[in-house]
This record gives structure tokens, sequence and C-alpha cells, in this order.
């Protein structure tokens, strides 16, 4: 059984929900349609639909890479390969899948690929805390102890994401930054629907049990 | 030993509830800040894609567009490069003759000293002309030279000269080879060689044996062979075109006069001139009257009259003295 998955603010983000589930206005048909259209057009010649698509597309997918692999530089060098297949590929293109599916399918291949050129050693799982701290700095008008729950929780949430497997990571991840079903998440991974489900069970289970401290008390509870 | 326990995974509404977007984890992954790339990062790939378009413009093109500039280039480095070659060509074509010119004869010299050999015999004391001296300087080239015959010449160009363009080189070889020998015999030809020709011929006829016979005529002509013959300057034809090759001299010369075509051949090649034409060339006067004078001495009357009446013609105003005059005024009415 396929959940549809949520409408999200994100760039990018595209859902194939129906209206009814969510409430919100279908803003699933069109994007993807011009995402489509822009990827033909720059198939065309048009240099101006893929600044337009690379707009769009460029925070995900950087994002998805370097959450996934932590490395900025190995990140950037993917997020680089990545665009670069797409380009050379602009001419076999077709309209067989969704832009976003087609664009994360490339990401994930070159992602294990990178896994497998680094010995199988998976993702690198340290981070640097100060890195980290220079990454999220707080609002200046936040309190410096809201501040510091906020760069705690995000530092958690880090690293719980980098203790996840990699597949389970891989799930999420994908789910989070594009948006797609858990189908099509199993066909940008390469697994069944229902693995992507289970991987992405446990995923958000681990989750949240890494950030239940950060949590906020449910009412009627004690402190 | 307690291991840290593995949390249990959703149920179905958790899932539900995340996949909704609604879920705690969600929000506090959205409220990571949103990471970009690098500016940096953005042109590389903008700039890639740009190219990509440009590759694809240029591919757009028409197949005789594309290749229209570098077929151009090398056409113009084949053209170029075939006039280098002809111009390599044209030098091997002037210099091999002249090694042609040097080298051949090595070959062609034994079967000539060897058809020269019967003439040493008879005429021991054969003298060059001036178409012997030049023929034997420059010996005319074989009809054919075949490749065998020349010095290998390790030049590719050489190597790569057709059959056709040997005959042609041979055929030239063998006018360079005439056009020199007829200026060499020009200047042997020339009034001062003559001259001195002349000198000799009169000295051999003077010291031969009276000789009205055949058999003394002959032995005349077959010692004198060699020499040039005396005719007057405007009657030396012009020189063959193309040399002719020598012919053994024999010991019997023909009685009849050679043909116009070849007075001017080698000694070798020519046949002697007969008495006749000997005493009927015209030598100085005093010359002359002094062997009309011996004849007279000798008793050979007929034939110092003969030749009194020949020296007449030939010199009608020259002065002579009456011993001279007598015979011919004596057999004017006979004769």
């Amino acid at each position: 059984m396929d959940v549809p998955s949520a409408s999200r603010p994100l760039p990018g983000a595209i859902t194939t929900e129906p209206t009814e589930a969510s409430g919100l206005p279908d803003a699933s048909s069109w994007p993807e349609e011009e995402d489509t259209a822009l990827m033909l057009r720059y198939r065309e010649g048009d240099m101006a639909a893929f600044e337009q698509l690379y707009e769009r597309h460029k925070g995900p997918l950087y994002r998805y890479l370097q959450r996934h692999c932590r490395n900025p530089q190995l990140a950037a060098d993917l997020f680089q390969e990545v665009w670069s297949k797409l380009i050379a590929s602009r001419e076999r293109y077709e309209v067989r899948a969704k832009f976003t599916t087609f664009l994360y399918r490339i990401a994930h291949n070159c992602m294990v690929d990178q896994f497998r050129r680094a010995g199988r050693q998976g993702p690198q799982v340290e981070q640097d805390v100060s890195e980290l701290e220079q990454v999220l700095p707080g609002e200046p008008q936040q309190q410096p102890e809201q501040q510091f729950s906020q760069i705690q929780l995000q530092r958690d949430l880090r690293q719980a994401l980098s203790l996840l497997p990699a597949e389970q990571r891989d799930v999420f991840l994908l789910h989070e930054e594009t948006g797609l079903s858990l189908e099509e998440i199993g066909e940008v991974t390469g697994v069944a629907m229902e693995t992507a489900k289970s991987r992405l069970r446990y995923a958000v289970s681990k989750l949240r049990a890494a950030l239940s401290r950060h949590q906020p008390a449910p009412r009627g509870a004690k402190p | 030993m307690s291991q840290p326990k593995e949390p249990l995974p959703l149920d179905d509404a958790a899932l539900d509830e995340y996949l909704r977007g609604n879920s705690p984890v969600s929000q506090q992954y959205r409220a990571l800040p949103d990471d970009l790339p690098p500016p940096t990062l953005d042109r590389q790939v903008l700039a890639q894609a740009r190219a990509a378009l440009g590759e694809q413009a240029v591919m757009a093109r028409p197949r005789w567009v594309r290749w229209g500039a570098p077929m151009a280039v090398a056409a113009s480095a084949v053209m170029a490069l075939s006039i280098v070659m002809q111009g390599g060509l044209q030098e091997a074509e002037v210099t091999i003759p002249t090694q042609m010119i040097e080298e051949a004869p090595a070959p062609m010299a034994a079967p000539q000293s060897a058809a020269q050999a019967p003439e040493a015999d008879v005429a021991p004391e054969q003298e060059v002309t001036a178409l012997d001296f030049g023929a034997r300087s420059q010996p005319p080239p074989p009809s054919s030279i075949s490749r065998d015959d020349l010095p290998q010449q390790p030049s590719v160009q050489d190597q790569s000269i057709p059959q056709n363009d040997q005959a042609n080189r041979s055929v030239m070889q063998r006018e360079v080879a005439a056009e020199k020998a007829a200026e060499r015999a020009r200047v042997q030809s020339s009034p001062a060689r003559v001259q001195s020709a002349q000198e000799r011929a009169r000295t051999s006829e003077m010291s031969a044996e009276p000789a009205n016979t055949a058999s003394g005529n002959a032995a005349l002509a077959t010692q004198s062979v060699g020499h040039v013959i005396l005719l007057p300057p405007d009657a030396v034809p012009p020189p063959p075109a193309v040399m002719t090759p020598s012919e053994p001299v024999s010991g019997a010369a023909p009685q009849t006069a050679p043909p116009p075509a070849r007075p001017m051949a080698a000694p070798a090649a020519a046949p002697a001139p007969p008495p006749s034409v000997m005493a009927a060339m015209p030598a100085e006067p005093e010359a002359w009257l002094s062997e009309i004078r011996r004849l007279r001495l000798d008793g050979e009357v007929a034939a110092a009259d003969r030749e009194w009446q020949r020296f007449r013609k030939a010199f009608p105003d020259y002065a002579v003295t009456d011993a001279d005059l007598a015979r011919p005024a004596q057999c004017r009415g006979s004769c």
C-alpha cells in the first residue's frame, strides 16, 4: 500500500498525492510538467530553461548528497558529476517518468559508485561539531538558551542521521528533500516499494528516538 | 551487559502521520538551514551546460560545413606536398642524366674496344678526328639503359621514376651527347685546324709513291684514312642530329664517294675517299705546280697535263713560269 506523501514547500518537491488527502491546492502536476518541459527545452538548446531547472533542483540535490555522504568536498564532486551526466544524457531524455525521479536516480547511482570506489566503506560518519556550529548560526534575536537548544537539536539530528544505515538514510533523505512517494523512492533506489517503506519506517523510528529529548512534552505530563 | 535497544519501527498510523509531513521529525529536519552549493560550483555546472549546447550547435551544422575546414586544410597540404615532390623529381631528372653519362659507359666500353680491336691491325696510325674525338671523350649512350646497369641509387625519388621516364631520359641523354659532339666538331673544324690537316694531307700526298693506278690511290686513301677531308668550309655539312655508331674500318676502302649525309662521320666509319677526289682537291698553287713538275720529270706527261689543266681551272690568273707553260702549249692541240 502506497501512502501518499505530503506536499512540501521545498523547491522541486513534487507529490502525487491527491488533492483531497492533503487539502492543499493541487501543485503536483504543473511543476513536474514544467520540469519536463524545461528539460525538453534545454535539449533543444534553450540555456535559460536549464538555468531555471538548475535553480529549482540544485538545493535539494546538494543537501541530499551532502547529508548522505557527509563530506562537503565529496558532495560537491558528486553534485557536479550528477549534473554532468544529466547534461550528457539530454539527447536521450524521454518523458517516461518524472524528471525528479530521473535526476535522483542519477544521483543515487553516482553515490553508489562512489561508495564502491571508496571500498565499500560507506559514507563518512564523523562530523566536526565546530563546523556544524558555523553552518548553523542562531538567529540574533533568539535568546542564548534558545540558540543553544536549536544548535543542539540540529547537531543531534545530523548525528542521528549519520548513524542511520545508508539505505535507511537514503530513503529518508529522498523523501524529505524531494517529496517522492514510496513507490518512486523504490524506483530511484532500485528496490520494491515495500522495501523502501520498511526502510523509511526504521529510519523515522530511530530519528524520533534520537531526538526524543528535544520533543515537547505531551500535554498533561509532569515536568 | 545490555546492549542499547533498537527502537521499534513505526506503526502504520505513525508512518502515515510522518508521510503527511506533520511529524516532529520532519519539522525538525526542515528546521535545518538550507545548504546550497557554492557559487563556484554553480558557475561550473552552468558553464558545462552552456558548453554542451555549443558543441550541440556545432554538431547540428551540416556535415559538409563541419568537414569543410579540415578538408580544405588537407587539400592544401596534399597540394603543397605534391608541388614539393614534383620539384624534387625535376631535380632528380636534371641530375640523373649527368650521372648516367658519367657512369653508364663503363659496361659499354668493353664491346666498343672489342669492335675497334681489328682496326688497330688495319690502321695503326689512326688519328683522332673531330667527331671521333668527341665521340671518344663522350661515347654515345646505349640505346636503352637498364636499371641494373646503373649504380644503385638509394633515392626514393629515383626508384619511383617510371620506365617511361627512363626511356625519355635515354633519348635526352643521346641528344645531349650529340650536341656536345657537334660542338666539338665545330671547334675541330675551325680554319686553323683545317689548315693543319691540309698540311698533313699534303705531306702524305707528297711522300706517297706515284699513284696513278687504282691500287696506288687506294693505298693513298688507306694511308690517309682518319684525316680530315679537305673540303671548303662552306661545303662542310652540319653535324647530324644523332650521332651514328662507329663502323670498323676495313682494308678495302670503297671506291665510291661516301654519301653526302655522312661526310663528317667518324674516320672509323667513313670509307676512304677515292684518289680522284684526292687529286681534285685544290692545294696551294706552288705545291700543285711542284707536283706537276714532278710528274713531268717522272715522264708521266699525260697525268701532268691533266693536272695542269685542272690547275689552270682552279687558278686561272696565277702567274707561272714558262717552263710550266711549255707542255700545255704543246698539247693544246692534241689534248
